[in-house]
């Protein structure tokens, strides 16, 4: 295995991203910026899919979590910014690890199911409490929160180098967490375990403890893209945690096709580009999603079974 | 009103909304017994449904057609996807998964672009009340639960009493086997699908002059669903059929004294509950 | 050298919704043992082992393995244990390549056997002998279905178990194949206990000290290879077909 050749590859990409922000104007610049953050929650979803070949439609959820816990926090001028976000991301491995004995007991469709609705219950709980979330219509963040003094300096965290590097650093975190995986050949246990459990567990390997390691991961980064989302977009709403939102991360993660590291990202950056120029001529823009969905799975070579199933490759 | 009748005002509706989304359910459950899928799509139809009784009340002021066109026709897209797409995937579980979750996004995304996004409502049939000592109870209500109860009865008859049914049940136990015994089982399963969509566009149908038809309303009857089979057993008509209605009873009760989206709340958090300690269903405990 | 068996099967019942598959099933095995269960297609030996390693729970019965109760253990505490067990069906991982298949069965040996390197190039020489090292880094599929079966029972040897069943290990394997399948449970040396599920009478002729005749879920007879060759209900229940 080329490691080397990987770990360069990965470099490299990086820089690209992190020079993309001198070159671009205004708007693809934020539209960029977003589209880091999402691919964060790419990647954290690819970790079950890719490695385990586990569906969740609730991803949502953990997403939500770091979105409305941050969000909120800084709202209510709880506490600064930065232990906004870290307070979010671990609200969003707490619930990852409420979830998880319930979840990761079942398997296939059943799984898939349970996903949904516990999803769904928490999106019915943010409308529920809308007094404190706002709801549909959402929250935004007030401006003055997300400046602060550092010594001498201001850091300003709505301006758009701010808001870039925010998210470009929480996507080398996520895929740093992808790729030590597949370095350290922790994805081959993985495969294994989603090829066939029984086995696995046969030769010796706690496949629980697996299954639960790779899940709290896979909840606390979607909790890192939540709470960047809301510094980002200075914005929470409960559209956000909706069905769309646990759907559209399998999308971006199918979209990317088989890269384990640049997959989600290239994934996200396709469908929210195209979006984005969908949203503009009509408002029935989440039509493409449903149009991807099906074409990704009469298209596969192997059918869309097949793409899942099979190893994933290097970047 | 006092506490009491609140309650059983809460158990009508309860008991009524249980048995209508009971119809949608077992359209899913019949879904699964029979082609071994999860179809995410299933909402839709019901939305399908709730929007076709709206269109034909605008055009010909007469939504008593609906219950029959509206079935019909959903039950002809259901076979058209079941032959253009379900098949050519083979049905594997995943990949039918995220295609009936597309199918879904395309079917509401095109409503929405047909009839806006606005709640189109139809007032009902039936506007007498039929009163009671303690509130008046909408007669068109009662008339639909009576149908709700009839359609699923007619079913039951069709798949226990009739060759077609007969043959649906083969192919539900063990669809290789009914191969073998010169069973048509492609034909089958398109009729399955088309049936298990007729049913949910028929609980749409009656729907609308209570709730209203909205382009996102196929989510709702789709978590219902999902919830009556979770609890029920996935393919257990029965079994579904009952969860249902329990279900609906306790939401309706719940949703008097709090609130609708506490009473979804809640209802999802009782199957959760369910599922942990009965990973199969209740009726795995009725041995019969 | 303890006397106490490795393995202890007692009053061991098994009943699925009504249908009793196993009826107090009672035997030993003793450390550095090989052993075989025989019977009919139906009799319960895949239950058997089923039981044994824990995929299934026993509805009657205790197991005890090393002096200790492991009845109520998961599947993967009892192989971290030291019983390893390869399916009846090909339970190499398509998706992993060859190495990675050996690899990942060498890492939960984790110095549980002092003899590791001596038994580890063992098994790699029988690998070797079957011409399959030359292709580590490629997936199973490019193997010979008997190749990879040779490779699945090179996995259970190297998690270096003390106690190794075998299902069916040499269904469909030619000759060859089934030699290097000896000398696989050779590598293994004479501390390590076997189980070995078969029909094939002839192997089982060759590598069995004791015979254990399953029949409809109970024990027919057990005892050495000429003993129950010879005993007469057993060729009538199973010899003779």
């Amino acid at each position: 295995m080329n490691a080397r050749r990987t770990i360069v590859s990965y470099l490299i990409i990086l820089l690209i991203l992190y020079l993309l922000q001198f070159v671009l104007s205004p708007y693809p610049h934020s539209l960029m910026t977003r589209i880091m953050v999402f691919a964060i929650y790419a990647s954290a979803y690819n970790l079950l899919l890719g490695f385990l070949g586990m569906i969740s439609l609730g991803h949502s959820m953990y997403f939500g979590a770091g979105l409305y816990v941050t969000g909120l926090l800084i709202i209510n001028k709880l506490v600064d910014p930065f232990s906004a976000i870290i307070i979010g991301v671990f609200s969003a491995t707490l619930l990852g690890v409420a979830t998880a004995p319930i979840l990761l007991r079942t398997r296939g469709p059943m799984f898939i199911i349970l996903t949904l609705m516990t999803s769904l219950a928490f999106y019915y709980a943010v409308i529920l409490f809308n007094n404190v979330t706002g709801g549909e219509q959402g929250l935004v963040l007030p401006l003055e929160r997300l400046t602060l003094p550092a010594g001498k300096f201001l850091i300003d965290l709505t301006s758009p180098v701010a808001r870039y590097n925010a998210a470009l650093l929480g996507l080398i975190i996520a895929m740093s967490t992808s790729l030590t995986i597949y370095l350290k050949k922790y994805s081959t246990l993985l495969l294994a375990i989603k090829e066939n459990e029984d086995r696995t567990e046969l030769l010796g390997y706690d496949v629980y403890r697996h299954k639960l390691t790779v899940f709290l991961l896979s909840s606390t980064l979607s909790g890192l893209s939540g709470s960047l989302y809301s510094i980002t977009a200075r914005y929470i709403g409960a559209s956000l945690v909706s069905v769309n939102y646990s759907i559209m991360p399998l999308l971006w993660a199918l979209l990317g096709g088989q890269g384990t590291v640049l997959g989600p990202l290239v994934g996200t950056a396709f469908l929210t580009v195209i979006i984005d120029i969908a949203s503009s001529y009509t408002s029935s823009y989440l039509i493409i999603v449903g149009i991807s969905l099906i074409a990704l799975v009469l298209t596969a070579p192997e059918g869309l079974l097949g793409r899942i199933k099979t190893r994933w490759l290097r970047v | 009103m006092d506490p009491l009748s609140a309650f059983f005002l809460g158990v009508l509706d309860g008991l009524t909304e249980g048995l209508l989304f009971a119809l949608v359910a077992i359209g899913f459950t019949l879904s699964y017994g029979i082609l071994r899928i999860v179809n995410l799509t299933h909402g839709e139809f019901y939305m399908i449904g709730a929007v076709m009784t709206w269109v034909l009340y605008e055009a010909a002021k007469n939504p008593l057609y609906s219950l029959i066109i509206a079935p019909l026709f959903s039950a002809f897209l259901a076979v058209i996807i079941e032959r253009t797409v379900l098949s050519r995937i083979k049905y594997a579980p995943e990949p039918t998964i995220i295609a009936t979750a597309g199918l879904l996004y395309i079917i509401q995304q095109s409503t929405l672009m047909v009839i806006g996004p606005y709640s189109r409502s139809v007032p009902p049939p039936l506007s007498t009340v039929i009163s009671t000592p303690w509130f008046g109870y909408s007669s068109y209500k009662i008339a639909v639960a009576l149908a709700s109860i009839m359609i699923a009865a007619t079913l039951w008859i069709f798949l226990k009493r009739t060759n077609l049914g007969l043959r649906m049940r083969c192919v539900q136990q063990d669809a290789e086997l009914a191969k073998n015994f010169g069973i048509n089982v492609r034909k089958i399963y398109s009729l399955g699908f088309g049936l298990s969509a007729a049913l949910a566009a028929a609980a749409g149908v009656l729907i609308v002059p209570i709730r209203q038809a909205h382009y996102l309303m196929g989510f709702d009857a789709l978590l219902m669903s999902l919830l009556a089979v979770t609890i029920g057993g996935m393919g257990s008509l029965r079994g579904t059929f009952l969860a249902s209605v329990m279900i609906g009873l306790f939401g309706g009760i719940v949703a008097v004294f709090t609130s609708p989206t506490t009473s979804r709340i809640l209802s999802i958090m009782l199957v959760v509950v369910v599922v942990i300690f009965k990973p199969h269903g209740i009726l795995e405990c009725v041995k019969k | 050298m303890s006397k106490e068996p490795l393995l202890q099967v007692r009053d061991l019942t098994k009943k699925f919704d009504g249908a009793t598959v196993l009826e107090d099933v009672d035997f030993t095995i003793a450390e550095g043992e090989k052993i075989a269960v025989i019977g009919p297609n139906g009799a319960g030996k895949t239950t058997l082992a089923n039981l044994i390693i824990g995929r299934l729970r026993p509805t009657r019965g205790r197991i005890i393995y090393m002096g200790r109760e492991i009845t109520g253990l998961p599947p993967h505490m009892r192989a971290r244990l030291g019983i390893s067990y390869t399916l009846q069906s090909i339970g190499v991982f398509r998706t992993l390549t060859i190495r990675e298949n050996v690899e990942l069965a060498e890492k939960t040996a984790l110095g549980r056997n002092h003899r590791r390197e001596y038994v580890s190039s063992a098994i790699i020489q029988v690998l070797e002998m079957a011409g399959i090292t030359s292709q580590m880094d490629r997936p199973p599929s490019v193997l010979s279905p008997g190749h990879q079966r040779i490779v699945e029972v090179a996995m259970a040897a190297m998690t270096m178990p003390s106690l190794l069943i075998l299902d069916e290990p040499t269904q469909g394997l030619g000759e060859q194949d089934i030699g290097l399948i000896n000398r696989m449970i050779e590598a293994l040396g004479d501390k390590t206990s076997l189980m070995i599920i078969e029909h094939n009478i002839e192997f089982v002729l060759k590598i069995a000290e004791k015979i254990v005749v399953l029949d409809r879920g109970r024990i027919l007879t057990e005892g050495t290879p000429e003993e129950v060759v010879t005993n007469e209900s057993v060729q009538r229940v199973y010899l003779g077909r």
